[in-house]
């Protein structure tokens, strides 16, 4: 029985009549079309939904709207005057503290209470106020300065300013090397921004998926008669309904269904799929499927999967469960190892965690009278997700349009092609309506592809003076049921080792194995986070063992400049040992070192990325970015189409910066459509830090092609030659007398007038034939790399081995900034993801290969309240390949995260942790075997 | 992830609550929501009736008066927390109510909830046990009232029966000379289900601890007395109770030893073992620090 409520929201009564069982959250998004409160959990964890009832925040996914009955509810939609953005959502939009936008709302409403309550709260206040609302873009250092910013505000005070030094390379600039707000701030400051979830198109229907519910098994039967026969439902489907074909990420590695062909491998593999009227019936459809298993035996630890006669996920490929082999040598280990002085040896683990970003995956499928499909995705790759479902439909791309929504948050979780996407298109074709289909926090952990664990024996050779004269490093990567991304992450493993540290020998051998798990995929700094958690924690034991310095011993073989690496990468730019001696400076290194108090620790990590793979993940003649600007008539306006996926990094804000820069207009008259398949040319996406770089450039030569055409016309009109002409702030001027001028808009508008529409394109491919010529010497290849080097500074409870992140400083090398602020963010947030990684995240199974984990419940992330304070440096660098001098920041800056931590960790307690996550536990264990006398 | 629909009720009165949940084959009362909606929603639970006790005024009330402190079972965390009544009479229990989940968490969950669940990692119970708290249990017509002690049999099951709500914590005052503290230890800074964690009272008289009262939470089934660890401190001078005493390392183990740990995700039964031991001790090291000087 429906209960009829009067509920105040934003100042607006509302009669409605709802359903006891409705939650407030789906009340304000379902029903009364309020869409700026998020769901990211709905189980109270994430703080996405909060809202204010009765001025109080609470979690709206746990709240009845029954029990708002009377009550008043605000929501973000209520806080902005107008236009008039409130201060709160202004010092969120200046401060930089909005990424993807997801968590938003939440904490800006959460914000909002703070303030109302305590106009003046100090620091540690604001920290524990927005513990209830987890981010997983920003590390919470931007969010608390905008808290501050906003506090100010309210008082009717100017916050203080960020004093920032500009770079070297940036000097000349106007746009490019700018601190500027992100162009969708304002809009996820307002709770305006959609995401795919968000949409709710006319006559749309739902759909979910059947998993399965044994982790390995033949599918004897499967009865969808009763689902079929339920109200409400309007299509059920299963192996035999879609077409039985394979698909994935990589091409030599196709092996997933769309649905189970008579076989599933793990707890999780989609079995079959419904549409109905409503979600609701949907999961009552489910439970009406009945699904007659033969079960095989399982396995789930990759070392008994590559036994022999262990369980074969597939019969008919992978011998011995290995999915891939890398047997890389360079150099000549075993002559490395005779020169050196010392050489250890040590085993390292990983541990297999998730991406969880704070929205999960939703997909909309469309079909259109034409026999065209729209299909509306939260992803990171739009051309790979078209590329996917053009070859698994048989469809030419044309007949499909991927239109990417604001996307929450990826971290890898949404680089490639997911289930949703393909079977929202087979639904709606099937019953010729739209159809919506999104994963609960559950279900994103099932569909998983979060990081691979890799055990990993590695074996380093020094000389003396900590000269590394060679390196062995094994690496055996647990995989799950399924390739993804696999392949490609087994090649990382192995070969971005050489890129930071000179290295004359080195072998890798990398294996990845199937097991009847969740599928891991590429996360965040794909491949390399442990092997470089490896290494930067052995060197340090090293430079322990022979008495050196440890960050001497990184200065020794810091990579440089115009290097080309054993392994065939080609160095340009690298201010690495920039990196270091900044880092050592700014933390204080050298009083800290060795002097701090039993507890106390300092360790030092360094890392570095490509800035894009050289090569694209099929093979493709296309350009990796593409753009067209299109000046709007009248010349008040560019818009930059482009391909490219901002997932809440920035990358529209960058590249139009990149664009304006290139013709000489500035930030505000810049718009920005990306990534619709319809309109934006491609580009291959949110992926291997690619998008600066590559977009960059792209952007960049579009807006260069607009300048040079306007220089035409402007050259008539103001009778100098186009070679003396320069673009800049909104003037186009004679470079030998800047008083002979006219207004960009005046000559773009001249242009129209004359010739018609002013377009630019510009388009991009990496430098052909990078990288050597053996077998996957195409991974790790980049047009360029990014160096980074962190400290980081614990204290540990060394009676309960809890660990207390108190610093981090970082000095990252990514080449001209374009956008310091963004820069910033990244690094913040990949330093509290990478600690969170190193100390609590760990997605756990039982013995039947069930995850027992799969929320954020008991798999913790790092609230506020465990981010330590960070202070980051860009140091001066100008890359030749990149649009302005740029590289990559994205994921290079996991990289250096896990390393320095442990490294912290070890210097605090005397014990080395080498398995993570870095646990209290595993601490406290380590600390009571030494102290009986073990090592 | 929906929750499973069912009747909904809102009595004004305990009466007519308990009276829904007796007449109902299958009835539970909804405090804040904060267990039973996330339990409803992963499917572990469904009922055909829901009682909200929003409307029950009573329930909402903290009252004090010069023999006891009265907590509503409805209160939330965070009006236990800021009340000043409960911060000046038993400053611990505000202690403990701050250190459960978040902001949103306590802005709903309510005292009573968090008993009723029976949960063994709950933060609101070995304080009002070390406190000596009783509960009261109202029936239709009829209420009794027993120590909290007593309430718990085991995980997630409570001596309440069919019918019945709780009403009041009751809270007896003991003069000055009493000093507590809740110690908690969780896997992260904020929003972490206790992994272990130790209330400590101890009656303080002429320099003597006269009573100690020592319970653990999560490494039991239910929250749990330390016969072992109370008994330790109980008649000792509290001058003999700093750290790193042979007396606190005794009343640590006796704790550790009165433990019934269990190996889960947030930690193996040793490592409880170890860390109740050290909370034990800072609490009671804490709980000292409260002294009048
Ligand atoms: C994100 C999150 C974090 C959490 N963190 C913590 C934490 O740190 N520490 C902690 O201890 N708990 C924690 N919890 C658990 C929960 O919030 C608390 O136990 C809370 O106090 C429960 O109260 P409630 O009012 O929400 O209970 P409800 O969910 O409404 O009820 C809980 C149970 O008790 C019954 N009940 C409620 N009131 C009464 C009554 N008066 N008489 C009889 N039966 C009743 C209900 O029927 C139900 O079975 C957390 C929960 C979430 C979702
Ligand atoms: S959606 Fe409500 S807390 Fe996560
Ligand atoms: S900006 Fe906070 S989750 Fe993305």
């Amino acid at each position: 029985m429906k209960h009829l409520i009067s509920i105040e929201v934003n100042g607006r009564p509302y009669e409605v009549a709802v359903k006891p069982s409705l939650t407030l959250v789906n009340l304000l998004r379902d029903e009364l079309r309020l869409i700026g409160t998020k769901k990211g959990c709905g189980l109270g964890d994430c703080g996405a939904c909060t809202v204010l009832l009765d001025g109080k925040p609470v979690n709206s996914c746990l709240v009845l709207a029954v029990e708002a009955d009377g009550r008043s509810v605000q929501t973000i939609e209520g806080l902005s005057k107008g236009e008039e953005l409130h201060p709160i959502q202004r010092a969120f939009v200046e401060k930089g503290a909005i990424q993807c936008g997801y968590c938003t709302p939440g904490m800006i409403m959460r914000t909002k209470a703070l303030l109302d309550e305590n106009p003046e709260p100090d620091h540690e206040e604001i920290v524990r106020a927005l513990n209830g609302n987890l981010c997983r873009c920003t590390g919470y250092t931007k969010i608390f300065e905008s808290v501050e910013a906003a506090s100010h505000y309210l008082r009717g005070e100017t916050p203080p300013e960020i004093e920032y030094q500009p770079q070297k390379s940036a000097m000349d600039l106007s746009v490019v090397g700018k601190r500027l707000a992100k162009k969708d701030a304002p809009d996820k400051a307002t709770g305006r921004a959609i995401y795919t979830d968000d949409i709710m198109l006319p006559n749309m229907i739902y759909g979910k998926l059947l998993l399965s519910t044994v982790p390995h098994a033949l599918i004897k039967r499967i009865d969808t008669s009763r689902a079929k026969a339920l109200p409400g439902v309007h299509a059920v489907l299963t192996g035999a309904d879609v077409p039985d074909i394979t698909w994935g990420t990589s091409p030599p590695r196709y092996d997933e269904n769309i649905l189970a062909q008579k076989k599933v491998r793990y707890v999780g593999d989609p079995i079959a799929a419904v549409a109905a009227d409503d979600e609701e019936t949907c999961y009552e459809a489910l439970k009406l499927i009945d699904v007659e298993y033969e079960e095989l035996p399982s396995v789930f630890d990759p070392m008994a999967a590559m036994a022999d006669g262990a369980p074969r996920l597939f019969d008919d490929k992978y011998e011995n469960n290995i999915n891939t082999r890398v047997d890389h040598h360079f150099g000549d280990i075993d002559r490395g190892f005779a020169e050196a002085d010392y050489v250890r040896e040590e085993r390292f683990v990983g541990n297999r965690t998730y991406q969880n970003p704070m929205e999960p995956h939703c997909s909309i499928a469309e079909w259109d009278r034409e026999g065209r499909v729209t299909v509306h995705t939260s992803t990171q790759v739009v051309h790979y997700v078209h590329h996917q479902l053009a070859r698994i439909f048989g469809l030419p791309l044309g007949s499909i349009r991927i239109i990417m929504t604001n996307v929450g948050g990826g971290f890898g979780a949404k680089a490639a092609t997911s289930p949703l996407e393909i079977l929202s298109i087979i639904l709606a074709k099937q019953t010729g309506r739209p159809v919506k289909m999104r994963y609960t926090r559950k279900e994103m952990y099932l569909y998983n592809r979060g990081r691979h664990k890799q055990y990993i024996d590695l074996k380093i050779g020094v000389k003396n003076d900590g000269t590394i004269t060679a390196v062995k490093q094994k690496v055996v990567l647990e995989g799950g049921a399924y390739s993804s991304f696999g392949i490609v992450t087994t090649y990382y493993a192995g070969s971005m080792l050489p890129t930071l540290y000179k290295m004359p020998n080195y072998k890798y051998d990398g294996f990845r194995v199937n097991t009847n798990l969740p599928p891991s995929g590429a996360f965040r700094g794909h491949g390399c986070p442990h092997p470089r958690f490896a290494f930067e924690s052995l060197l340090s034991m090293i430079a322990d063992d022979i008495g050196m310095d440890h960050i001497d011993i990184r200065l020794k073989n810091a990579m440089e400049p115009e290097t080309h690496t054993i392994n065939d990468l080609d160095i340009h730019s690298c201010e690495f040992t920039s990196c270091l001696e900044t880092v050592k400076r700014k933390s204080g290194w050298a009083e800290k070192k060795g002097k701090l108090p039993p507890g106390r620790g300092i360790g030092i990590g360094c890392g570095g990325f490509v800035s894009g793979a050289g090569y694209p993940i099929y093979r493709s003649q296309f350009p990796h970015s593409n753009a067209i600007v299109k000046v709007l008539e009248d010349g008040s306006k560019a818009v930059l189409l482009t391909g490219e996926a901002d997932i809440g990094q920035g990358s529209d804000t960058v590249l139009a910066q990149a664009a304006a820069e290139a013709m000489g207009i500035s930030f505000d008259r810049m718009s920005v459509i990306s990534a619709d398949s319809d309109i934006t040319p491609i580009g291959f996406g949110a992926y291997s830090s690619r998008v600066t770089l590559m977009g960059g450039n792209a952007s960049k030569m579009a807006g260069d092609d607009v300048r040079t055409q306007l220089f035409e016309i402007a050259s008539e009109m103001l009778g100098v030659g186009p070679e003396r002409l320069v673009a800049k702030e909104n003037r186009i001027f004679d470079c030998e007398n800047s008083e002979k001028f006219i207004p960009w808009e005046k000559a773009a508008a001249e242009f129209f007038s004359k010739k018609g529409p002013l377009v630019g394109t510009g388009y991009y491919s990496p430098p052909e034939g990078l990288g050597g010529s053996y077998k996957g010497a195409a991974v790790g290849t980049s047009p360029a790399y990014s160096f980074s080097a962190a400290v980081c500074e614990v204290e540990v409870d060394l009676e309960t081995g809890k660990v207390n992140v108190l610093n981090f400083w970082d000095a990252s090398d990514c080449g001209t900034a374009i956008n310091p602020m963004a820069v910033e963010g990244q690094v913040e947030g990949a330093i509290v993801m990478g600690m969170s990684e190193t100390l609590f995240e760990d997605q756990r199974f039982d013995a039947n290969g069930r995850l027992v984990n799969p929320d954020l419940h008991n798999y913790l992330i790092a609230t506020s309240s465990d981010a330590p304070a960070i202070e980051s440096t860009i140091v001066d660098s100008y890359e030749p390949n990149g649009p302005f001098g740029a590289k990559e920041i994205g994921e290079g800056s996991t990289l250096p995260v896990l390393g320095a931590l442990a490294n912290a960790i070890a210097d605090a307690t005397g014990v080395r942790i080498r398995e993570l996550p870095i646990t209290p536990e595993k601490i406290l264990n380590a600390l009571r075997e030494k102290k009986n006398g073990g090592s | 992830m929906y929750i499973p629909d069912f009747q909904f009720h809102r009595p004004a009165t305990v009466q007519d609550a308990c009276r829904l949940l007796t007449e109902s084959e299958d009835a539970a009362p909804l405090a804040g929501g904060t267990d039973l909606l996330v339990e409803m929603k992963q499917g572990g639970r469904r009922h055909r009736d829901i009682v909200s006790l929003r409307a029950i005024p009573q329930l909402r009330a903290i009252e004090a008066d010069e023999r006891a402190l009265f907590i509503g079972a409805g209160v939330t965390h965070n009006d236990v927390k800021a009340s000043p009544a409960v911060r000046e009479i038993f400053p611990a229990i505000a202690d403990a109510a701050a250190t459960i989940g978040t902001d949103q968490i306590r802005n709903v969950g309510t005292i009573g909830g968090n008993l009723c669940t029976g949960a063994s990692c709950s933060d609101m119970a070995p304080i009002l046990i070390a406190l000596g708290a009783e509960v009261e249990i109202s029936g239709i017509g009829s209420t009794r009232v027993l120590p909290l002690e007593e309430f718990f049999v085991s995980h997630r099951a409570t001596r309440l029966q069919r019918g019945e709500l709780m009403t009041n914590i009751i809270v007896r005052r003991h003069g000055d000379a009493r000093v507590s503290w809740y110690e908690k230890f969780g896997m992260r800074n904020a929003a972490a289900i206790s992994v272990a964690s130790a209330a400590v009272t101890l009656t303080v008289d002429a320099g003597i601890c006269s009573e100690a009262r020592i319970v653990i939470g999560a490494v039991a089934p239910t929250p749990k007395f330390s016969a072992g660890a109370s008994s330790a401190l109980t008649g000792q001078p509290i001058a003999s109770m700093t750290e790193g005493s042979p007396l606190l390392e005794q009343a640590g183990a006796a704790a550790a030893a009165d433990s019934l740990p269990i190996d889960d995700l947030r930690g193996s039964s040793d490592y409880r073992r170890t860390v109740i031991q050290v909370l034990t001790k800072r609490a009671v090291l804490r709980a000292l620090e409260r002294l009048p000087r």
